[in-house]
């Protein structure tokens, strides 16, 4: 009995709340009513909503990618200038330059790469266009100082070998005694062959040759020192010394070239780094 | 004479001349080179003579002085190149131009310098085989970032003779009592030594006679000034001379 009055009551209100009920509410009764009755139509609007979703978080998305790139660009190109003013102020310059060249080298490879979803667009709409331009300038610009600052501490560190190399040799001539003009003679052949050999920069080829070529001519400078000496020939044997003397001397223009060689590289590294 | 040219460590830094705040500092790429400062230690060989050549040398030492002059002039003959090079000025120079192409020439034909190799330099009007400048000292690192505006420079075929240099040479040359005209002849044989293929030399030993291309502005190391090239100096790899 109990059961069929709650029945009546809730058939008695059911009018009731039907008039008085919103008309959102009530659409959206009908739609569900209507979907249930056919379920495709279900689909299709499911499938309309969703699509609605996604084109607008793909619009979104496109113009965030294309609206940030030049200005993230130009973001970095900045941070970078401010690197490269403060490396004088680091310990070890080299390791800092080495370092600040490697991380941007590889910052910049990618630079103005985006999503394959939206990278089409830069042949389609001129925003993304200019944008994907602006970009590739800034990215231009970073990777020419990257290029230099890399030349010169590659350059460095070819030339830091070389001197190395320069140094055990002259340590070796230290220790020989002056007047062991035979052994003076091996050490300087033992040098160009080991010169020979060393790996150095190609900016550094000219001074390499230069090493190599007053090299030889204190080696055949001691020849005819040696020479002069055994047949006790004094004319013979001061200008062979004096020869040998010029060899060194003729040293000096490994400095010459080093440096002329390398402000270019500086030159260079200067110029892109002013552009920043 | 100091110059940038083969200077490793530059003290001013050279900024950009377009940028009213430097990126990067001339002075701190330099202090990375490390090559030139070690190639400057090469200490040149002092030669104790034999026992046998002492025994000779009293016997022979007329006739060997006979020799080596002949030895110079054969030389001198043999060679006898003329190089050309022309005057120009950078900015505005206080110098008397007239003076400086005069004492120049007088320099690099002088018996004691560079022409004992058995050359002549002669003064052309335009190209030549390198280009004196004399440079307002503001000018100087205008020509490469490895000058300065204090001193004087080489770059390529550009033998750069900083004004101020000219003028009022460096204030250790003046603190040692050596003259203006010894100072000229020392930067034009220094700078024109730089072209003919030389780097810097270190003095050989205390009470010693400086090598022209010691820098010798900064330290004389025991060495004595000296303006003219050395015995040991007379080659040039720019003309094949050894």
């Amino acid at each position: 009995m109990a059961t069929r009055e709650r029945i009546v009551v809730f058939a008695a209100g059911y009018p009731m709340i039907k008039r008085t009920a919103a008309g959102g509410e009530a659409m959206y009764r009908r739609v569900i009513a209507s979907c249930k009755r056919h379920p495709w139509r279900a689909l299709s609007v499911t499938g309309a909503v969703l699509l609605l979703i996604l084109s607008g978080v793909y619009v979104w998305y496109s113009i965030n990618i294309w609206g940030n790139l030049a200005s993230d660009a130009q973001s970095e190109r900045k941070i970078i200038r401010s690197k490269l003013m403060n490396i004088h102020s680091q310990d070890q310059p080299l390791e800092s330059i080495k370092t600040l060249a490697e991380s941007v080298h590889a910052d910049t490879k990618h630079f103005c790469d985006v999503s394959a979803l939206v990278s089409w667009h830069r042949h389609s709409f001129d925003a993304a266009k200019v944008a994907h331009k602006e970009c590739v300038t800034h990215q231009r610009k970073i990777g020419a100082v990257s290029e230099s600052l890399r030349d010169i501490t590659y350059r460095i560190d070819r030339e830091l070998a070389f001197e190395a190399h320069i140094a055990s040799h002259q340590g070796k001539l230290n220790n020989t005694e002056a007047s062991d003009y035979a052994l003076h003679k091996k050490t300087w052949q033992e040098f160009i062959d080991l010169t020979q050999k060393l790996k150095v920069d190609s900016s550094l080829e000219a001074a390499k040759k230069a090493a190599i070529s007053s090299s030889t001519f204190i080696v055949a400078s001691y020849d005819q020192l040696i020479a002069a000496d055994k047949a006790e020939k004094r004319a013979e044997f001061d200008a062979a010394a004096a020869d040998v003397q010029k060899g060194f001397s003729m040293l000096g223009e490994i400095q010459n070239l080093s440096v002329e060689s390398y402000a270019k590289l500086v030159d260079t590294a200067q110029s892109t780094a002013s552009t920043l | 004479m100091v110059c940038q040219v083969v200077y490793g460590t530059t003290a001013g830094a050279t900024l950009f001349a377009t940028a009213a705040t430097p990126v990067l500092q001339t002075s701190q790429l330099n202090s990375l080179q490390k090559l030139p400062d070690t190639v400057a230690e090469f200490a040149v060989p002092t030669f104790e003579r034999p026992a046998w050549y002492k025994k000779q040398v009293a016997d022979e030492k007329k006739a060997q002085e006979i020799a080596q002059s002949n030895a110079r002039k054969a030389t001198q003959a043999a060679t006898g190149r003329i190089v050309t090079y022309s005057l120009s000025t950078a900015g505005a120079t206080s110098s008397d131009l007239g003076e400086f192409s005069s004492q120049v020439n007088q320099t690099l034909n002088d018996a004691r310098g560079w022409a004992r190799m058995g050359i002549g330099f002669q003064e052309v009007a335009s190209g030549g085989d390198f280009n004196l400048v004399l440079s307002e000292a503001s000018q100087v690192p205008t020509f490469s970032s490895a000058c300065s505006v204090e001193w004087s420079c080489r770059v390529g075929v550009s033998v750069i003779i900083n004004d101020a240099r000219w003028t009022g040479a460096s204030a250790a040359w003046n603190a040692s009592g050596g003259s203006l005209r010894d100072y000229r002849h020392m930067v034009v044989n220094h700078e024109v030594g730089h072209w003919l293929g030389h780097g810097h030399l270190n003095c050989t030993g205390a009470g010693q006679v400086a090598p022209v291309m010691q820098q010798q502005s900064i330290d004389l190391q025991g060495c004595t000034f000296n303006p003219w090239p050395l015995e040991s100096e007379l080659w040039s790899s720019q003309l094949g001379i050894q």
